[in-house]
C-alpha cells in the first residue's frame, strides 16, 4: 500500500462492444461501439431509456447474451483484483470454466423485479445457500452460517427463522435485500445492479439505495448500475455513460454531467425528472443550446439523415468527459 | 373549493376484508373511514405506498369492490346517485359515465382480440351506434390518442408499452365519461414516455371535461398532474390539500417523510430520508378533516 499508483484501477474495461439481434426482419444493433471503464470500488451508471441498450451492455458483461443475439465485437476486460491478469470475457468460450467461474462469483448480479428474480418453490435459505455452495464451500453448515451473516449484513430481522421462510412471506424491499444479500454473498468484484430499485415504493428505495451505497464501501465491491431515474443515478454514482439508440452520447464524472450537461438527450433525460421545487433548472435544462466550448467546428449532435456510413467521433473534453458528435453535412445547419 | 361543481363525495368510506376464520370476525381494514370530495374538471391524486389501500379505495368507490360501510355520492348529468347502495342492474348505464385506465399495459390487454374489438368492445356491452358508426369512433379515438387508424386491425403485441398504454385510454375515454380513474397509469413506462402519455391526458381532460381520480406511489408524478392529494397511510388518510400546499409544507411526519425519499436530481445533496420506522405511532394519527356536508 506503499506504492501510489496514478494509473486507474480498472476492474472493468468494455472496449468497442457491439451485439446484433438478428431476427427475420433483418439485424438490430443492439449495442454499437460501445466503450466504458469501472474503476475498482466506484459506482458506474449506465442510463437511458428502454431500449437505449443499457441492459444489453451488462447482459455482454456477464456474457448472458442468448440467441439470435451475439457479440460481433469488442472486448470485456475483467480484472478480478488490481494486480490480476485481465481476462477478456467476451473471447472466453462458451463452456469455459472461467466463465461459470465469473458468473455471479466474481460478478453478480441484482435484478429489476424482486419476485421473479426468486424462485417462489425454494426457500430463501436454500436459495441463498445455493449460490455459496458452488461458488464459496461445500460445508453446508458453514454455508447457512455465511448466509445469516449476509441477511444481518442487509438487515433482515431474525434471519435465521427467516431462512425457512419462502419469498412470498416477504415485503417488497425485504425481498430486494435478500437478492442484494445473494449477489454479495460470494464476495463479488463486480455487482450489476440492474434497476434494483424501479419496482419499490420511494421510501423503501431509499434505504436500499443507502444499503447498497454502504456495503459498497463495506465490501470494496464496484457497481454497474443501470437505470432511467437520473434521481437515483446523482445519489450512487461516480461515473456516468449516457445511452441512446445502442450508443454512449456523453460520459463524465457525476458532478460535471449534472452541472453541465452537454448533450440535449442527457438534458432532456434529466429535466425529466419530475423533482419538487426544480421547475427552473428543469426550463434551464431544455431550452435549446449549441456545442459546448471546445468542441470541435464541423460537428453537431444529430446523426446526418440519409447518409449511412457515417462514423461519428467522439470528442474528448479534459480526461474524463466525452461526447458524441456526427460530422455535419455541407450547409446543413444543426 | 365550494364554487365548484362536486362530481364525487366520499365519506366515511370503508373496505374490510374478512380474514380466514370468519367465526372470529376478524377481518383486515383496507380502507378505513375515508372522506373526500372530487370537483369536476379536477384531478385528485391518491398517494401512499404499496399496501396503503389506495387502490382498494379507487375500486370501492366504483363499486368493482362492494363497500363495508360509508357513502360516495355521484353527481352527473343532472342527478345525485348514491353509488356504494345502487343495486347491480342500475349500476351498469352509470359505468359508461366512470371508466377505468389499468397500470400494466401488458395485462389489461386482451392478446386474442385487435385493437380495434378492445376499443370498441365498451360500446358493444352498452349497446352504442351501429357496426360502421362504432367503426368510426374507434378510428377516431385511435387517431385522438395519437395512434393511426389502422392499427386496429392488429394485435396488441405489435405495439410498445406507451403505445399500449394508449390503447386503455382509448377504450377508457371511447364511452365520453366523465371521471376516469387512472390506477398507476403510468407506473410500467419509461420517464420519456411516461411525460408524453402524461401530456396526453391532460390534452384529453381539457378537451373532454375530464375528471381523474389518480392513483399512483410516484410523488412525483403525482405532483406534476393533480391539483389536489390525498395522502393514504395503512388505509387511512392521513394528510390531503391542495397539491403545491402540501408539496411545500406538508404537515403529517408520514407526507415529510415520503417527500424526504425522493432522489434529489443533484450529486452535490445527498438526501436525508426520514426513516418512518423511528416514528412513534402515536404521533402517525391521521390529520382530522371535517366537511361542511
Amino acid at each position: 500500500m506503499t506504492e501510489h499508483n496514478t494509473q486507474p484501477d480498472y476492474v472493468l474495461q468494455v472496449q468497442d462492444l457491439s451485439v446484433v439481434f438478428d431476427t427475420i426482419d433483418g439485424r438490430t444493433e443492439a449495442v454499437r461501439d460501445v466503450s466504458f471503464d469501472l474503476e475498482r470500488g466506484k459506482t458506474l451508471a449506465l442510463v437511458g431509456e428502454s431500449g437505449s441498450g443499457k441492459s444489453v451492455s451488462s447482459f455482454a458483461v456477464l456474457r448472458l447474451i442468448q440467441r439470435p443475439g451475439k457479440i460481433t465485437k469488442g472486448r470485456i476486460l475483467f480484472k478480478e483484483s488490481k494486480d490480476a491478469e485481465p481476462l477478456d470475457l467476451a473471447a472466453l468460450s462458451e463452456k469455459d470454466p472461467r466463465l461459470f467461474n465469473v458468473r455471479g462469483g466474481k460478478i453478480s448480479m441484482i435484478f429489476q423485479e424482486p419476485m421473479t428474480a426468486l424462485s417462489p418453490v425454494h426457500t430463501i435459505g436454500n436459495q441463498l445457500c445455493e449460490a455459496i455452495l458452488l461458488h464459496v464451500t461445500k460445508d453446508k453448515k458453514k454455508a447457512e452460517e455465511l448466509a445469516v451473516e449476509m441477511m444481518n449484513k442487509v438487515g433482515i430481522p431474525e434471519p435465521r427463522a427467516r431462512l425457512k421462510q419462502y419469498p412470498f412471506e416477504f415485503s417488497g424491499g425485504m425481498r430486494q435485500r435478500v437478492v442484494i444479500a445473494m449477489a454479495l454473498v460470494c464476495q463479488p468484484a463486480i455487482v450489476i445492479a440492474d434497476e434494483p430499485t424501479t419496482a419499490l415504493d420511494v421510501t423503501v428505495q431509499a434505504q436500499i439505495l443507502g444499503l447498497i451505497n454502504d456495503l459498497k464501501s463495506e465490501m470494496n465491491t464496484s457497481v454497474l448500475f443501470i437505470t432511467h431515474d437520473l434521481g437515483v443515478v446523482a445519489q450512487v454514482a461516480d461515473n456516468v455513460v449516457v445511452m441512446k439508440t445502442g450508443r454512449i452520447v456523453e460520459r463524465a464524472p457525476v458532478r460535471e454531467l449534472y452541472h453541465e450537461p452537454y448533450h440535449p438527450y442527457t438534458r432532456r433525460l434529466i429535466a425529466a425528472v419530475p423533482h419538487v421545487g426544480y421547475e427552473k433548472r428543469r426550463r434551464q435544462l431544455l431550452e435549446k443550446i449549441g456545442l459546448p466550448d471546445g468542441a470541435p467546428e464541423g460537428y453537431g449532435f444529430t446523426e446526418p439523415a440519409g447518409q449511412h456510413g457515417l462514423t461519428p467521433h467522439y470528442h474528448k473534453f479534459g480526461n474524463k468527459r466525452e461526447l458524441l458528435l456526427w460530422p455535419v453535412q455541407q450547409g446543413v445547419m444543426v | 373549493m365550494s364554487e365548484k361543481e362536486r362530481l364525487l363525495k366520499v365519506r366515511g368510506l370503508c373496505k374490510y376484508f374478512p380474514l380466514d376464520n370468519k367465526r372470529h370476525g376478524k377481518v383486515f381494514k383496507a380502507v378505513d373511514d375515508v372522506s373526500f370530495d372530487v370537483h369536476r374538471g379536477q384531478t385528485l391524486g391518491i398517494v401512499g405506498e404499496s399496501g396503503s389501500g389506495k387502490t382498494t379505495c379507487a375500486r370501492t368507490i366504483l363499486r368493482a369492490l362492494a363497500p363495508t360501510a360509508g357513502i360516495a355520492e355521484f353527481t352527473n348529468k343532472g342527478r345525485t346517485v348514491e353509488l356504494s347502495t345502487l343495486p347491480e342492474r342500475k349500476l351498469k348505464p352509470l359505468r359508461r359515465e366512470m371508466q377505468m385506465i389499468f397500470q400494466d399495459p401488458f395485462a389489461s390487454l386482451n392478446p386474442r382480440m385487435t385493437v380495434g374489438e378492445i376499443v370498441a368492445e365498451p360500446l358493444l356491452i352498452h349497446r352504442i351506434g351501429s357496426r360502421s358508426e362504432r367503426q368510426d369512433k374507434v378510428v377516431q379515438m385511435l387517431e385522438r390518442v395519437g395512434l393511426e387508424a389502422n392499427h386496429r386491425n392488429r394485435y396488441p403485441h405489435a405495439f410498445s408499452g406507451g403505445q399500449r398504454q394508449r390503447i386503455g385510454i382509448a377504450r377508457a375515454l371511447i364511452l365520453r365519461p366523465s371521471l376516469v380513474v387512472a390506477d398507476e397509469a403510468v407506473s410500467a413506462l419509461d420517464v420519456s414516455v411516461r411525460a408524453i402519455v402524461l401530456d396526453l391526458l391532460k390534452e384529453l381532460q381539457a378537451e373532454m371535461g375530464l375528471t381523474y381520480l389518480f392513483v399512483s406511489h410516484d410523488l412525483s408524478v403525482v405532483r406534476q398532474v393533480c391539483d389536489y392529494i390525498v395522502v393514504m397511510r395503512k388505509a387511512r388518510i392521513v394528510e390531503m390539500g391542495e397539491t403545491e400546499k402540501v408539496y411545500n409544507d406538508p404537515q403529517h411526519p408520514y407526507t415529510k417523510a415520503l417527500l424526504s425519499a425522493i432522489p434529489l436530481p443533484d450529486p452535490d445533496s445527498r438526501m436525508n430520508p426520514i426513516d418512518i420506522d423511528s416514528l412513534d405511532e402515536s404521533e402517525l394519527d391521521p390529520i382530522a378533516y371535517s366537511f361542511a356536508d
